[in-house]
């Protein structure tokens, strides 16, 4: 027999007195109608059996009313439940806007919650949860390589061979293809100006692995990756961005680093490959990789140095751990067959979901999105006991209206009904409120650029319906926590206790003194955070003025990449010159030097291990830069000279090394005249000249040993232009920009961008620090904001609490002024205890986050004092509101009403 | 008594028991009773139709009911008709007299024409 649904047992119980009622109607049909057989003379039973008999089938019949009364029970519940509802939130609606300040409280509580939980939430879902637009994602692992040399996890690393023995084990894997990323210049057309982007270079059977289909066109094949056909599959934005969308694009060639692609398809827009912040412009096969990066050529058939990723589609029954074990052992056969993969070879495999944003972060994101979901779930949990703390001591001035209405014949259930359907409103208020902030905070995190090697990254972070339903459960969850113990509480109190004993419904004393401690607790870490978020922005506006050891000032760099072009080293440096006979052309520059590294952005190529004098020795980074380089970046060369034009490959090697790197190989003696090698088997090298330290890959680093080579003796295809201007610099990249696309189409200049613009953008630049510094600055806002608003619930609960006992006191003669500075002192003695407990945190913490700020941390009292006076100033105005009508109590009728 | 009587017409029951109650706040027998009565005991409800009846016009808004005291001092449950019943009582009144007329004008003329009543 199929079982009762909840609603039909209810409906039974209910019944119960219907199926009375209609045997009592009918039986009184039959009494009656006996009455009247006996009236005509009929003996008693005989008269009863006859009405009996005469009433005829009387549980069919009786089984007829029931089911009516039952269809009609129902219909009236619920049209009960409805009117009910609506009046609810008629009432709630209604009860909102008569008290706007306690509205506005609450729902700034709650929506700061909501909102700081969303963000998270959205992180969350962009890097952990939400699934790759492609068939079964679960079913994804990707495979990294690493060894003993290397250590940590590594990708991009594995060789074309390796792959193969991968995609061989058919018993692990449906299928597995692998994936490099290039960098690319892409030409739509001959003529047209070249755009770099990023290409993913992939095996054949990468978008069949996926199950992936094209928006228009085709995607590659195994034939096209075997045939190493030059074909290439545009990414959606690429394709709409720079080739307008057109459909037509099947079927052209395009230049990819001057080479002719032929377009065969485009991607799917919701698909943009398999690295999460990269966008890619576009796919090609992973046979042709060696024909648009020159240095990937002679490694793809090797098994170390190879560059390859490999994305797989495991087994159904197969787990990542039984892959593991097995590739376990592949690894250690391939290990055997072929040493020169290192000693140590592992291959790490990881759910795709598991190794986000990339490879080498895998297993990393687990823990920093607990950490992220556990500060909101705080900020989350802070809130909505501010919200009840608001609720309470509303539900506490308004006990006797509720209590009238349960005088009235409101029942329990009713008035809680109503209380949380205010709360739930309120929450949906909140829910509005929140998700505004939240999309406005999204939208400043990812306005903020990130670039890699001058090409920006996807964040990736979006608000979309998935993230909204998660908030909505949330909002509710938080509506009800923050909603049922003040409904349960005055509800139970209304009737009972205060009518009875007036005013002094409420929670009890451990309550109490539970909410006192979390108001400490918050004003202790709204000081911390704001120290930090002061020392931060200090450190910010300091690095603006610290002294990167050369003028960035009317200083323009670019840079551009032989290597995506087809030079070699002569015809490279003949380009080079050219370039810098065009820009030396334009007016307003006054010198220039190539090099390649441009201070924070790109701060060193190499690192190279140096002998000094006895056992000293150092390890430090390199850059190969021109001649004259210290002068025109204005560096000050402080013993021996700079680099000259001799210094070429015609001469002997030369070095000149920062101030640092001399003290430390060679302590107490000069530098110059001495050799170095860097590397054990290479030249020896003579020390010419020693500059002052300046700041190479960090804004924020303490000096670090540092060695320059001169470019003529050292190619490299990629180099920056470093301009010195006599004009301001940011006017200059226009036709900077112009007059070098005039040299080699081939050649374009990238991140034309002056060395101020630089140091303010580059993720090693002042952005860190100025983004931290934002983000701080929004959490102490946060932190504040719901210390405030807590005070003011703890302060103005108390306050609803004592009025009878206020009253009581100003009746035996005590001033409005008297009970003004008492409730003043309690919110002081609250925000005073919590204050001290902060700034001990406060000195801790500013220990701790030391190392990432700049500058001397003399301006530290300052900020302790400043934040420390300032949150003792909000938690007096906070406790003042509600001290205010403490004082505007009538004694006369705060006795009376008790 | 109950096989001398005429069988119901369908619909008409309903008609029936509002016009019972026009006049009157009564139980289900009292219904029965004036419907005997007041059709000379030509027509009879029996409570398989009667109740199932009460029942239905009250789910229609037609008629309400309460528990009170019957002349006896009993416990029973009393049916008035609401004002929308009583709209509603005229309504069907006027069209089935209207269907009774012309049935009759049809019927009697053709009846007396063949039996020479």
């Amino acid at each position: 027999m199929r079982e009762d649904t909840l609603w039909q047992r209810y409906w039974r119980y209910l019944s119960a007195g219907v199926r009375r009622d209609v045997d009592d109607e009918l039986a009184f049909h039959v009494e009656m109608r006996a009455n009247e057989l006996q009236g005509h003379g009929l003996p008693a039973d005989l008269a009863r059996r006859e009405a009996h008999r005469r009433f005829g089938d009387r549980t069919k019949i009786r089984a007829t009313l029931h089911r009516i009364e039952r269809k009609r029970g129902r219909r009236m519940t619920l049209s009960f439940l409805v009117q009910e509802l609506m009046q609810d939130v008629r009432y709630g609606i209604r009860g909102l806007f008569k008290r706007p300040g306690f509205t506005l409280m609450t729902a700034s509580s709650l929506a700061l919650g909501i909102a700081s939980t969303t963000v998270v939430l959205s992180l969350i879902d962009a890097y952990l949860l939400r699934p790759l637009p492609v068939k079964n994602p679960g079913e994804l692992v990707v495979i990294g390589a690493t060894n003993r040399a290397n250590g940590s996890m590594v990708a991009g690393v594995l060789g074309l061979p390796t792959v193969r023995d991968i995609a061989a084990r058919t018993d692990l894997f449906q299928g597995a293809a692998a994936t490099t990323m290039i960098t690319a210049a892409v030409r739509p057309a001959e003529n047209d100006p070249a755009d770099r982007g990023f290409f993913l270079g992939v095996t054949g059977n990468y978008f069949s692995v996926l199950g992936v289909s094209p928006s228009i066109g085709r995607m590659l094949t195994p034939d096209d990756d075997r045939q190493r056909e030059r074909v290439v599959v545009l990414g959606h934005r690429m394709w709409s961005s720079r080739f307008g969308g057109d459909p037509a694009v099947v079927g052209k060639t395009i230049r990819l680093n001057t080479v002719e692609f032929v377009v065969v398809g485009v991607a799917p827009p919701e698909f943009r490959g398999t690295e999460l912040l990269f966008d890619a412009a576009g796919f090609v096969p992973s046979g042709v990789v060696g024909i648009l990066d020159q240095g990937a050529k002679d490694r793809e058939a090797r098994r170390d140095g190879g560059r390859f990723t490999v994305i797989a589609r495991r087994q159904p029954n197969r787990t990542v751990a039984d892959i593991s074990s097995a590739l376990g052992v592949l690894a250690e056969q391939i290990e055997a067959a072929y040493p020169e993969v290192g000693e140590q070879f592992r291959l790490p495999v990881f759910l795709e979901s598991h190794a986000r944003p990339n490879l080498p972060s895998a297993g990393w994101m687990i823990p920093v999105a607990s950490v992220f979901a556990t500060l909101a779930l705080l900020v989350l949990l802070t809130a909505s006991v501010n919200a009840t703390n608001l609720i309470l001591a509303r539900g506490s001035t308004r006990a006797t209206e509720l209590a009238v209405r349960q005088a009235l014949g409101a029942s329990r259930g009713r008035l809680i009904s109503q209380l949380l359907t205010e709360t739930l409103l309120l929450a949906l208020l909140s829910l509005a409120c929140g998700w505004g902030l939240a999309r406005l905070a999204v939208g400043a995190l990812t306005s903020v650029p990130l670039a890699v090697d001058g090409l920006p990254l996807s964040w990736g972070v979006t608000l979309d319906l998935r993230v909204f339903g998660m908030t909505v459960v949330v909002t509710l969850l938080i509506g009800l926590l923050a909603g049922v113990g003040p409904a349960l509480s005055a509800s139970r109190f209304a009737l009972q206790q205060r009518l009875r004993e007036g005013g002094r419904a409420g929670l009890g004393r451990r309550g109490r003194r539970a909410r006192s401690a979390l108001v400490i607790v918050q004003v202790a870490a709204s000081l911390v955070v704001l120290v930090c978020a002061g020392l931060f922005v200090a450190s910010a506006k300091q690095a603006g003025k610290v002294d990167v050891g050369f003028r960035s000032d009317h200083l323009l760099t670019f840079g551009v990449d032989a290597g995506l072009a087809h030079y070699d080293q002569q015809t490279a440096r003949a380009a080079f010159d050219r370039i810098e006979g065009a820009v030396a052309r334009i007016p307003g520059t006054r010198s220039m030097v190539w090099a390649n590294t441009v201070p924070i952005k790109k701060g060193a190529v190499g690192m190279s291990e140096v002998q000094g004098d006895g056992d000293a020795r150092l390890g430090l980074f390199t850059a190969a830069v021109g001649p004259r380089y210290f002068e025109v970046l204005e560096m000050p060369v402080l013993e021996g000279r700079g680099f000259d034009v001799t210094d070429d490959s015609a001469h002997a090697g030369v070095v000149v090394v920062n101030r640092r790197a001399a003290e430390t190989l060679w302590p107490g003696k000069s530098a110059i005249g001495k050799n170095v090698r860097l590397d054990r088997s290479g030249p020896p090298l003579e020390v010419i000249g020693v500059v002052k330290d300046s700041r190479y890959l960090v804004i924020a680093e303490s000096p670090r040993p540092y060695l320059y080579r001169p470019l003529a003796q050292q190619y490299a295809p990629a180099v920056f232009l470093h301009i010195r201007t006599t004009v301001d610099a940011a006017g200059l990249i226009g036709p900077v920009r112009s007059a070098v696309a005039s040299i080699d189409k081939d050649l374009a200049p990238f991140d034309v961008r002056t060395m101020d613009d630089v140091l303010d953008t580059s993720p090693n630049g002042t952005l860190v620090l100025r983004l931290g510094a934002a983000f701080v600055s929004v959490i102490g806002l946060l932190a504040v904001a719901l210390t405030v608003v807590g005070l003011y619930g703890v302060i103005a609960y108390s306050v609803a609490q004592r009025t009878r006992e206020i009253g009581l006191r100003m009746a035996l003669g005590a001033t409005r002024w008297t009970v003004v500075r008492s409730i003043l002192a309690d919110g002081g003695k609250l925000a005073l205890t919590g204050i001290t407990i902060g700034v001990i945190g406060a000195v801790l913490v500013s220990r701790m986050v030391g190392g990432l700020l700049v500058g001397s941390r003399s301006a530290d009292a300052g900020i302790f004092t400043v934040v420390a006076i300032g949150l003792g100033l909000a938690a007096l105005l906070s406790s003042y509101l509600p001290a205010r009508r403490a004082a505007r109590i009538d004694p006369l009728k705060a006795l009376n009403d008790g | 008594m109950a096989g001398d009587s005429v069988p119901l017409l369908k619909g008409s029951v309903d008609l029936l028991i509002m016009q019972a109650l026009a006049a009157r706040v009564t139980h289900g027998y009292g219904v029965m009773r004036w419907i005997e009565e007041a059709t000379g005991a030509e027509l009879q409800v029996d409570e398989g139709s009667l109740y199932p009846a009460l029942y239905r016009l009250e789910d229609r808004g037609w008629l309400v009911s309460e528990w009170g005291v019957s002349e006896n001092n009993r416990r029973a449950r009393f049916y008035r008709l609401t004002p929308k019943g009583r709209t509603q009582l005229k309504a069907e009144t006027g069209e089935f007299l209207r269907f009774a007329r012309a049935m009759f004008l049809a019927l009697e003329v053709q009846a007396g024409g063949v039996s020479g009543r």
